[in-house]
């Protein structure tokens, strides 16, 4: 029997990244060039199917902040999962989410996460020191993805949800 | 009273009559007013505004089913806080989700914010509002000032990047000019009258080119960001004396080569409390108080003076620098503080001097301008500000 689940995914990370874009991409399809700052928070859905369970997961695309201050704690109260962004093409925005991910792990320990460095197209601009990403890969699993070419965005996406709904994780309806 | 006196309303009417007058204003603004209600349900407060009724026809429980962002506001931050005794209002940010148009087919964006409070009587109150127009406000000042840090970021970047090449130019430059200054000094001291007289020459151009590359160097690498970092330093008054004072004895000999003589005015010392600050650093004032003296020597003619003056004004300390010279081109006035700009006559190492002194004092929030001097000669005039509070002169009696 088909288990129908409800799950809530967070995107965090600096304005600029991609955030939306790849929520975008992943949920209808679509990659645009233009960039278009969020304001507060983007919800947006998708149904996935992951084995037996159908999950509608709930994307909660987050404004990019630069402190981990102006990021709203309650906006992540009751998710399942978070995706932390980057972007390959600043390093400073990789630095800022490894904050980001200390100071999320203080509140929300247990929750399930997977970095994104997003415009993996952009290789001659790419500014991820490999012995940065070597101490960041200690921590959390890495996943280079482009929104632009579809690079590793449904594989993240997909695994993330795999991770929310891993047998030893709840599997009630954690959103409600 | 009079039957035809207007009736006085009772406290209850007044009160019912306000909420009701209330109640409209808010729905006019685009505020929905919910209360939260014994059975843990919630019901609409007065009007209903029309945003609301043509997204949620059916009522604030449809709302709560479509609305993730709303249902988790009110399970995790309204309900917690009705619990509570009455405290400050709880924002929850602006939101915004895809909900289907009136036909119930296409999506349309929805922007709206949330404020969990409690009223005048206690009861816990959510307050919804549409953001509509200001919501395109607010995204386009977040728009424009996140493209304006990228922007920034990415300047940023191609200043490192000349950065570095300028360094290895001049590195590049440098190497081989070391090994050619060494060999020249060799051969000036030979027996020989024309190979010294010749190897004078050659040893003089050298050290010129390499003056040229530190003039380089000093202007357009890391120098001026290492400036912008200390905008905030000082140094005491006597400080920039002794610096003025240090930059005449310099160039004293290569006056007097010229027939001409550099004379100091030191209008600060007793004057100004010796402890005053200026704002700036006495290493880069005393490089560009040089650039602005060997500028004056360059064009003053025999016999002349070369005047250093020194003031305290009531915005800052002042610098000028006269000469006795032509003064400048009048064609050359509007541009005699941009990189390259050199006069037709006399031209100096390569137009960068007033350039690297102009970048100098505005780093330090000061200003320089050019002047002519009452003779018809040349005065460069520079003020750097007083450091902490400008209204206080702390001059001495």
């Amino acid at each position: 029997m088909t288990k129908k689940l409800k799950k809530k995914l967070c995107l965090i990370g600096s304005f600029g990244v991609g955030k939306t874009i790849l929520v975008s991409k992943y949920v209808k399809g679509i990659f645009s060039e233009k960039y278009l700052s969020t304001v507060g928070v983007m919800i947006s859905q998708k149904t996935v199917e992951i084995g037996d369970c159908e999950v509608l997961l709930m994307v909660w695309d987050l404004a990019g902040e630069d402190d981990f201050q102006g990021l709203r704690l309650s906006f992540i109260k009751g998710a399942s999962g978070v995706l932390f962004v980057a972007d390959g093409t600043r390093a400073e925005t990789l630095r800022l989410t490894q904050q980001h991910m200390e100071r999320l792990g203080e509140f929300y320990s247990d929750i399930p996460t997977l970095l994104l460095l997003n415009k993996a197209d952009l290789q001659d601009q790419w500014d991820i020191a490999e012995a940065h990403l070597d101490e960041v890969r200690g921590k959390v699993k890495v996943f280079r993805t482009s929104a632009k070419t579809g690079e590793n965005v449904e594989e993240a996406f997909v695994r993330i949800t795999e991770m929310m709904i891993a047998p030893d994780e709840p599997t009630t309806e954690a959103f409600l | 009273m009079p039957p035809d006196s207007p009736q006085p309303f009772s406290d209850e009417s007044v009160r019912e009559g306000a909420a009701g007058s209330l109640d409209s204003v808010l729905a006019a603004l685009d505020y929905l007013v919910l209360e939260a209600v014994e059975d843990a349900s919630l019901r609409v407060r007065g009007a209903v505004p029309d945003w609301f009724e043509s997204i949620y026809g059916g009522g604030i429980d449809v709302a709560l089913a479509e609305s993730p962002f709303l249902t988790c506001f009110v399970k995790e931050v309204a309900r917690p806080l009705w619990k509570e005794a009455p405290t400050v209002p709880v924002r929850s940010g602006i939101w915004t989700e895809a909900v289907p148009d009136a036909s119930g087919n296409e999506l349309t964006e929805l922007h709206l914010e949330a404020i969990a409070m409690h009223g005048a009587n206690g009861a816990g109150l959510l307050v919804i509002q549409f953001m509509g127009r200001r919501f395109e406000e607010i995204q386009m000042l977040t728009q424009r000032a996140n493209e304006k840090a990228l922007e920034h970021r990415q300047l940023s970047r191609e200043v490192q990047k000349k950065d570095v090449l300028l360094r290895c130019i001049v590195h590049d430059l440098n190497n081989p000019l070391g090994a050619v200054l060494l060999n020249l000094e060799l051969l000036a001291t030979s027996d020989d009258e024309q190979v010294k007289a010749a190897a004078s020459l050659a040893l003089e151009a050298a050290r010129r080119q390499r003056s040229l590359i530190k003039s380089i160097t000093e202007v357009f690498s890391s120098d001026l960001s290492r400036l912008s970092r200390n905008r905030g330093s000082a140094e005491v008054v006597g400080e920039f004396v002794r610096g003025g004072e240090y930059v005449v004895n310099m160039h004293l000999n290569q006056a007097l080569r010229r027939s001409v003589s550099i004379l100091l005015e030191d209008g600060l010392t007793g004057v100004v409390a010796g402890e005053r600050k200026v704002i700036g650093e006495l290493e880069p004032f005393v490089r560009a108080v040089e650039n602005l003296v060997l500028n004056a020597l360059r064009y003053a003619p025999r016999d002349s003076v070369v005047i250093v003056r020194l003031l305290a004004l009531d915005e800052g300390m002042q610098v000028q620098v006269e000469d006795a010279g032509p003064g400048v081109e009048p064609e050359l006035v509007g541009g005699l503080f941009d990189p390259f700009t050199q006069g037709t006559t006399n031209r100096g190492a390569m137009g960068l001097g007033l350039y690297f002194c102009r970048m100098t004092v505005e780093q330090w929030g000061g200003s320089i301008v050019y002047e002519q001097a009452s003779g018809g000669g040349a005065r460069f005039v520079f003020t750097l500000p007083w450091a902490g509070d400008a209204s206080q002169h702390n001059y001495e009696t």
